[in-house]
């Protein structure tokens, strides 16, 4: 019964980082779904051998490298250059509480644009940059998920943010045509 | 020499500008960037640029992962046995699943009744007499003692004189009299 409530828990502390990560990484949410089912399955499998306070690293750790496997997986199938925005839908207007559909559109269109970005980084500097920036979690934090040392977690930020910032200087243009 | 070179846009100024506009950057550097930026229209500009893009990926968030999914994943991965769930037997199974935990509950509840014990330990009361009081207390003794004894001394001369002479005494020599009259009674 101890191990429920703990499991209990640890999904709902960690089911949308789990869940967010995987659609950063996968770009597609069956996909997501799938890892997150995934790592929850392996969070009960394992919960009498972790101890609870490492439990974040070790989830990010295990999320991480089953987005790898499907990664590899599917550079052998489908190119899925076109599906890159499918599941990012209301992001933003969840968190912003206008009413004005002029003010929603333009956030979802920032917020597409922003996420497309992301998603075009390579991959390992693109989980850096996400554990950074969206879930919060510290240099060392990200150093034990990832298996890297800390400074070049830090140059990974870096250089995720540059390209970043080259990627939506692309998208520019666009917007003034 | 030095402040000029520093304020040029180069490798250095730029990683400078990304800490400082993502908000991590150390005070030194948000000072150094501040003042480079006040100069050079192109380092300003270069802030504001990255700036922008930190604003627009500060509102991201996590994204919600569905309820019905994770009602499934916990109903899958949690035996059917396990689901229902009583307060008592919740906190039972909580103490005394394992080991740790029932060592720990017990170190706890000796802790508790051992403190309780040392300090609700009641006061030693010190008395302080004076002389007068202890001389006293001494002949208040005595009297209560001589009355006992006068006590004593009176229940055994009663004892001696009336109840054994005349309550005890007296009936057996009677008796004793009355069968040596019927002895002789019969001898003749």
């Amino acid at each position: 019964m101890f191990e429920e409530q703990r499991y209990r828990f640890l999904i709902q502390q960690y089911k949308n980082k789990i869940y967010t990560y995987s659609l950063y990484m996968l770009k597609n949410r069956m996909d997501a779904d799938d890892v997150t089912q995934e790592v929850m399955i392996r969070i009960w499998q394992n919960i009498d051998k972790f101890n609870i306070l490492a439990a974040k690293t070790w989830i990010i750790k295990t999320t991480n490298n089953l987005c790898i496997d499907y990664l590899r997986r599917r550079t052998v199938a489908v190119n899925r250059e076109f599906e890159i925005d499918e599941f990012f839908e209301d992001t933003y207007s969840k968190n912003h509480n206008s009413e004005n559909p002029y003010l929603i559109t333009h956030f979802k269109m920032i917020a597409s644009k922003v996420k497309e970005a992301i998603q075009r980084l390579p991959e390992n500097i693109r989980s850096v940059f996400i554990l950074y920036e969206i879930e919060e979690m510290k240099y060392k934090e990200i150093s034990k998920a990832l298996d890297l040392p800390i400074n070049s977690v830090k140059v990974y930020l870096l250089r995720a943010r540059k390209k970043l910032q080259e990627e939506l200087k692309k998208y520019e243009p666009q917007e003034i045509i | 020499m030095n402040r000029k070179k520093s304020f040029k846009l180069n490798e250095e100024m730029i990683n400078k500008i990304i800490s400082v506009a993502y908000g991590d950057a150390k005070l030194i550097d948000k000072f150094i960037v501040m003042r480079a930026a006040a100069q050079n229209p192109e380092i300003r500009e270069t802030l504001y640029s990255y700036k922008k893009t930190a604003k627009e990926i500060e509102v991201l968030c996590e994204e919600e992962y569905p309820d019905d999914l994770l009602r499934n994943i916990i109903r899958k991965n949690i035996p059917a046995s396990k689901n229902t769930i009583s307060f008592l037997f919740d906190l039972y199974s909580t103490v005394f699943s394992r080991p740790i935990i029932s060592a720990i509950t017990t170190i706890v509840l000796i802790t508790a009744i051992v403190t309780t014990l040392i300090v609700n330990k009641p006061a030693q009361i010190s008395y302080h007499y004076s002389q007068a009081e202890i001389n006293n207390a001494d002949q208040q003794a005595r009297k209560a003692f001589a009355i006992v004894g006068k006590f004593f001394k009176l229940t055994r001369t009663t004892l001696e004189n009336e109840i054994m002479d005349e309550r005890i005494a007296k009936p057996i020599n009677d008796g004793i009299g009355i069968v040596n009259n019927l002895f002789e009674g019969e001898t003749k």
